[in-house]
């Protein structure tokens, strides 16, 4: 026998409240864009919004970026970790983006607010916003370097608002550390107001319902995306399931073939549980390749509730059959002072593709041939003489997605873990010292197949005045993504500076500090996704 | 010869064609009807319409206004155009790599609107603009020779030209555009920065793109009715735009993609005239029929717009991305929720409603059409809200036998519930999901429900106003005259409108005493000519705009002026702090405050006569009471009146049920409503705290 619970008690209140929680992480991110400074929030929404209850697990959250909302439970608890729940009053907001206390990197701020009934906390108002810099040794806070010291301010938990009021000398110590302080300011105003408004809305539905009624329909909505969650994985023949890649390279050593950076999984599944066991997953690397373990999980996280097919509502219920298992100071569980900033854009969409290729087997008609594999992270800077001030660019670009059986992969788009928007290239022009001379799919770039993968992306930038510096932190430079089920490698990623005099120069999927010149170009063409299916089946 | 006083609204919907007319002397409705839409041949069904009306009543009418949806479907159903784009080489890819964001997160195979234009149609064009409009590349001749080779080659019906940063210089576009239509004068062509002045090439090139595609489609219906329409010597047609203005046939026919939303924006239109008739303050519209429900707002005596629309954005309810619009739409926020929708139980054991929809074939369940699955208005007619002889439409009859099975087999059985618990599950869920679109209108905007009147209107709008408004805390609803046929009505009252805009980039502290003030002088003599070409002979009124922000932000808020009033600096800074703490709950002392635009709507009504009152009605059923079952499941008689019954200045208590033509108003305990001298109902809820 089920226990009592509301979603039989009273199945119409329960499913009004659940999606007005849906309905509150789309307002906050709305106030998140429309008041903020950088383009990297107004245009392209790098953030994401999320309901919490009191033990920081997820309850609701935004249509926004996975590799953000699988991670925020752990910044959650690593945050309740420092401020136990009595602790915390009306007014009060901690934030945090350290990879070793659940964060992810540390660009991603993430602001926590406690939303009260009569007598306490019943959950949290939860923003992840990724800051377009946070200080360290390069502008954009994208480089590669050596530890994580050098990436940027690293904040633990904080209490930077108690009742209302900044905590005024850790605001002039946070802003003091960061480039642009005017406009990050700016940023984190719009974050404290997208918080506010989450708390203001959930606390009307509880003045409404009552405190009661919201913890119960907090852990109930819980309960049944893990009932939701089960369905799909009794579909998933028990077995055990393993993949070994291998990543390009950390920035400082390069590898085409099964060198230093290999990803290694054996994923169990027994009945209604999955274990990730990324045991054999080589040590650490020097550069920023490393994903904490919060991003690790999230990366598991995605893979099951994209397994689901979007129908389950995505929350911490829906992660309770999952477990990951990832050793200490390796690739995917590094320990201080690893440098993490990569791990979290480029490695996470490594990883998914280490999965599914795992899952295949199990799942033939679900699976997913291998993608562009990363976020496309390119970062540049320099002085503007024409508008006569200093310059910084963060952008991603997308990529091939891996082909199915449902059909050919998509073309040039953002995959699995990262979700933000492209800057127009009419906005890039019209506010830095920057031409875009050719923004398009490659021919041929996917993978051939039954289904063909998708075409990977050229972008052509040229530099306008001299010396713009920049960084590119890419993958499959050196190994494409793999075909599935007979179908073919899609295109690896290419790099290069073309000069005026008409010679090039080829660049690695992770290159910092290289300088364009006035005329200057810089070619990025971002893989293409792997076939599903022989080719030659084509056509029938 | 003046034109003929009675001038027909005809607004063509997917299943019905709605038919009134007016005399525009005395105000008068003297006709209200529908007719059955012809999905097939569109034009059709309009020219029935009239016809209809000829046949019923001899007066000439004068003047023919129109909403349609025939661009939408067009559209949705891709049964347009083959569309040729022309782009700056480099950018062909531009609609396939959209904003590369994926619509859906969670989705191993992702759906994503596929290019209207598809590749081997996307042709490159060796030119290019800077972003301040300077030429970098020229446009040579020969470009233009071999880019009309390549169009005439390929064999379109219609040509986008939209080319980088054109909307800073439009120079390339028109040299190729004028050389298109000079080389193949068939061929429908369209430029980015006649249809789309701003800057974003996906969403400007979406723009043109959809105009090219469903433009010869829309300029034949457009003129096939004005041709029929001249036949029976009924001189003017205007059609009303997705921004609820009103145009011409010609310049519906230059820009069909601005008319994507014109059915559903009348009604809004209707909303906004009816509430400065009736002194209404503030209006939440909300429009529900047989398949969607709408809301939007009216605030100050204007309709919401929104700059961006994603046209044809949902597939089998899934979020495909759709085609973005950059042009003002009338904001509505849509669901698919309407009588017609479906309930039904999914994997998890949670009773569901809509998205889909038994539509007018076969209907719902009690229609007796052959329709099997229970939906809203079965629910209805279990609870006893509708009467077993419906909607006062002699051919059609409500089976209430037909609903409860549908209700009792598909839903309460499995629960293990009675028919009417099952029945009020339904439209609890439907007023749940309808709730949350008034709620995203308002309060996810930052408006307060609290001063607002709900306008309820469409046959299902003023069924469920009663729970939806004192769900949102709106504390009066409104039912118009002819609710199921408001947004015929509003099809007669938009205005003829021009929206000019002079971007100012300035500080505030910056700015001259006289600036802004001078600024808007010269933006109102820009409007005479427009306004003379226009020869509507009526008032024009303008209305003073300044978008504003801290210097640094991407979004502006706008801030509305009067005439007359102080546009310095210092008032322009105080207005905004303020304005953005309103908004967003804080203001930045320390960040400096910048004007981006200054905008001047000048509007014209072309119908300033009165408010139109109602049809008589010939005979008048006897008042009655019915039996209904409550949410508790109690069951009592509530008293149903006719709504031709009621007089002026009455006011009435709830609980009640008033039929009306096409329409049943429900009105709960603790409501009561007032007659208003128009025929308007007003009606106040005690429940809801003001």
């Amino acid at each position: 026998m089920r226990k009592k619970s509301i979603v039989h008690d009273d199945p119409i209140t329960f499913e009004v409240v659940r999606s007005d929680l849906y309905a509150i992480c789309e307002e906050m991110k709305s106030v998140m864009m429309r008041a903020s400074f950088s383009p990297l929030l107004s245009l392209s929404a790098d953030l994401s919004c999320a309901i919490l209850d009191h033990k920081g697990d997820v309850v609701a959250q935004g249509n926004d970026i996975p590799v953000h909302l699988g991670a925020m439970p752990f910044s959650a608890k690593g945050i309740l970790e420092s401020f136990a729940l009595d602790s915390w009053k009306p007014g009060d907001a901690v934030l945090s983006n350290d990879p070793y206390s659940g964060g992810s990197h540390l660009p991603d701020m993430t602001l926590l607010s406690p939303i009260f009934d009569a007598s306490s906390v019943v959950g949290f108002s939860a923003s992840r916003v990724h800051w377009p810099d946070v200080g360290g040794s390069a502008a954009g806070s994208s480089s590669v370097t050596d530890e994580i010291v050098k990436e940027g301010i690293r904040v633990p938990p904080v209490k930077i608002i108690k009742a209302g009021e900044p905590d005024q000398g850790l605001w002039t110590l946070l802003f003091a550390n960061v480039r642009v302080p005017h406009d990050r300011v700016g940023d984190f105003q719009a974050q404290i107001a997208c918080n506010a408004r989450g708390v203001q809305r959930v606390s009307k539905q509880i003045t409404r319902y009552g405190g009661a009624q919201m913890r119960r329909i907090f852990s109930e909505t819980q309960d049944q995306s893990q009932h939701m969650i089960n369905t799909m994985l009794d579909k998933i023949p028990d077995g055990t399931y393993r993949a070994v890649h291998h990543l390009d390279g950390d920035g400082f050593t390069e590898d085409a073939g099964n060198g230093p950076f290999g990803i290694s999984v054996m994923i169990e599944k027994r009945a209604r549980r999955l274990c990730f066991d990324f045991t054999g997953t080589d040590k650490q690397a020097k550069g920023p390749i490393n994903s904490p373990f919060a991003v690790t999980a999230s990366v598991c996280y995605y893979t099951v509730l994209a397994l689901a097919g979007g129908a389950v509502p995505p929350n911490s219920g829906a992660y309770r059959g999952i477990e990951v298992v990832a050793p200490e100071g390796s690739l995917v569980n590094p320990v201080y002072p690893a440098p993490v900033v990569a791990g979290n854009t480029e490695t996470a969409n490594r990883m998914v593709d280490v999965l599914l290729d795992a899952l295949a087997p199990a799942i033939p008609e679900r699976a997913v041939a291998g993608s562009y594999g990363c976020a496309g992270v390119f970062a540049l800077g320099g002085w503007d003489a024409v508008r006569g001030g200093r310059f910084v660019h963060y952008e991603t670009i997308g990529g091939g997605m891996g082909a199915s059986a449902q059909g050919p992969g998509i073309d040039g788009h953002r995959v699995h873990m990262g979700n933000t928007m492209n800057l127009p290239c009419e906005a890039i022009e019209a506010s830095m010292p920057l031409r875009i001379d050719a923004y398009e799919l490659i021919d041929g770039s996917g993978g051939a197949g039954l289904h063909a993968g998708g075409r990977g992306v050229c972008k052509v930038i040229r530099a306008l005045t001299d010396d713009v510096e920049f960084s590119l932190l890419y993958e499959r430079g050196l190994h494409p993504a793999p075909g599935m089920l007979g179908g073919e490698a899609g295109r690896c990623a290419r790099f290069a500076m073309e000069h005026v005099d008409g010679t090039k120069t080829t660049l690695s999927s992770k290159t910092v500090g290289c300088r364009l010149m006035k005329g200057e170009a810089l070619r990025i063409e971002t893989a293409g996704g792997g076939g599903w299916g022989d080719p030659h089946e084509s056509g029938d | 010869m003046a034109e003929p006083d009675i001038a027909l609204g005809i607004d063509v919907g997917g299943t019905f064609t709605d038919v009134l007319a007016l005399n525009r002397n005395t105000g008068k409705l003297v006709s209200a009807f529908k007719v059955l839409s012809t999905p097939e041949n569109l034009a059709a069904g309009a020219v029935t319409g009239v016809d209809r009306y000829r046949e019923r009543n001899g007066d000439p009418a004068g003047a023919v206004f129109h909403g349609t949806t025939v661009g939408t479907n067009a559209l949705i159903t891709k049964k347009a155009a083959r569309t040729s784009l022309v782009t700056t080489k480099g950018f062909r890819d531009v609609l396939a790599l959209r904003r590369h964001a994926r619509p859906r997160l969670y989705d191993l195979s992702p759906c994503i609107s596929p290019p209207i234009v598809p590749r081997e149609l996307r042709l490159e064009v060796t030119e290019r603009m800077g972003h301040e409009g300077e030429i970098l590349t020229p446009l040579t001749p020969e470009e233009v020779e071999r880019i009309i080779r390549l169009v005439r080659d390929a064999n379109v019906e219609a040509v986008a030209v939209s080319l980088l940063h054109a909307y800073a210089n439009d120079a390339h576009e028109r040299t190729i555009g004028a050389a298109l239509e000079a080389a193949l004068p068939d061929v429908f062509v369209t430029l980015s920065s006649d249809v789309c002045r701003e800057f974003r090439e996906f969403e400007r090139t979406s723009t043109v793109v959809v105009n090219a595609f469903i433009g010869p489609v829309v300029q034949s219906y457009i003129d096939r009715l004005g041709d029929a329409l001249s036949a029976r010597n009924i001189p003017r047609l205007s059609i009303i735009k997705s921004n609820g203005g009103l145009t011409s046939a010609a310049n519906a026919c230059r820009y069909p993609v601005h008319l994507i939303e014109s059915g559903p924006a009348a009604g809004v239109i209707a909303c906004a005239a009816l509430g400065a008739e009736e002194h209404l303050g503030d209006l939440i519209t909300f429009d529900m029929g047989g398949t969607t429900a709408k809301a939007g707002v009216v605030v100050g005596g204007q309709p919401k717009l929104s700059t961006e629309f994603y046209a044809d954005r949902f597939v089998d309810g899934k979020d495909v991305g759709g085609y973005p619009i950059q042009s003002p739409v009338i904001d509505l926020i849509e669901i698919g929720s309407g009588g017609g929708s479906i309930a039904w139980i999914d994997t998890n054991g949670t009773i569901k409603v809509g998205p889909d929809s038994a539509g007018a074939q076969p209907g719902p369940a009690c229609y007796n059409r052959g329709g099997e699955l229970p939906t809203v208005t079965d629910a209805h007619v279990v609870v006893g809200h509708i009467a077993a002889d419906g909607f006062g439409s002699e051919d059609l009859g409500i089976s209430p036998d037909r609903a409860r099975d549908a209700i009792a087999s598909h839903i309460a059985e499995p629960f293990g519930w009675t028919v009417e618990q099952a029945a009020w599950g339904i439209l609890r869920l439907a007023n749940a999901s309808i709730t949350e679109i008034v709620r995203l209108a308002t309060l996810r905007r930052g408006l307060d429900p609290r001063a607002f009147s709900l306008v309820a209107f469409g046959g299902a709008g003023p069924l469920h106003a009663a729970e939806v408004a004192r769900e949102v805390g709106v504390p009066r609803f409104v039912v118009p005259t002819v609710p199921g046929l408001f947004s015929a009505v509003g099809t007669m009252l938009g205005e003829v409108r021009h929206d000019l805009v002079q971007t100012l980039l300035r500080r505030t502290k910056n700015l001259s005493k006289t600036e802004v003030t001078e600024e808007f002088s010269r933006l109102k003599r820009r409007t005479r000519d427009l306004i003379a070409a226009e020869n509507t002979g009526g008032n024009w009124h303008f209305k003073q705009l300044v978008d504003a922000r801290f210097e640094g932000q991407l979004f502006e808020l706008t801030l509305p002026f009067k005439d007359g009033e102080t546009l310095t600096g210092d008032n322009l800074d105080r207005t905004f702090r303020s304005a953005h703490y309103d908004t967003y709950g804080y203001d930045l002392p320390g960040h400096t405050v910048q004007l981006v635009n200054l905008r001047l709507v000048a509007s014209s009504t072309v119908y300033d006569g009165k408010w139109p009152t109602s049809v008589t009605e010939a005979d008048t059923p006897p008042n009655r009471s019915r039996r209904v079952v409550d949410e508790k499941g109690t069951a009592y008689d509530v008293s149903v009146q006719h709504r031709g019954v009621l007089e002026s200045g009455m006011t009435i208590q709830g609980p009640l049920i008033i039929e009306d033509f096409g329409s049943t108003i429900r009105v709960l305990n603790n409501q009561s409503v007032e007659v208003r001298p128009s025929g308007v109902l007003v009606v106040s809820d005690n429940e809801v705290e003001k």
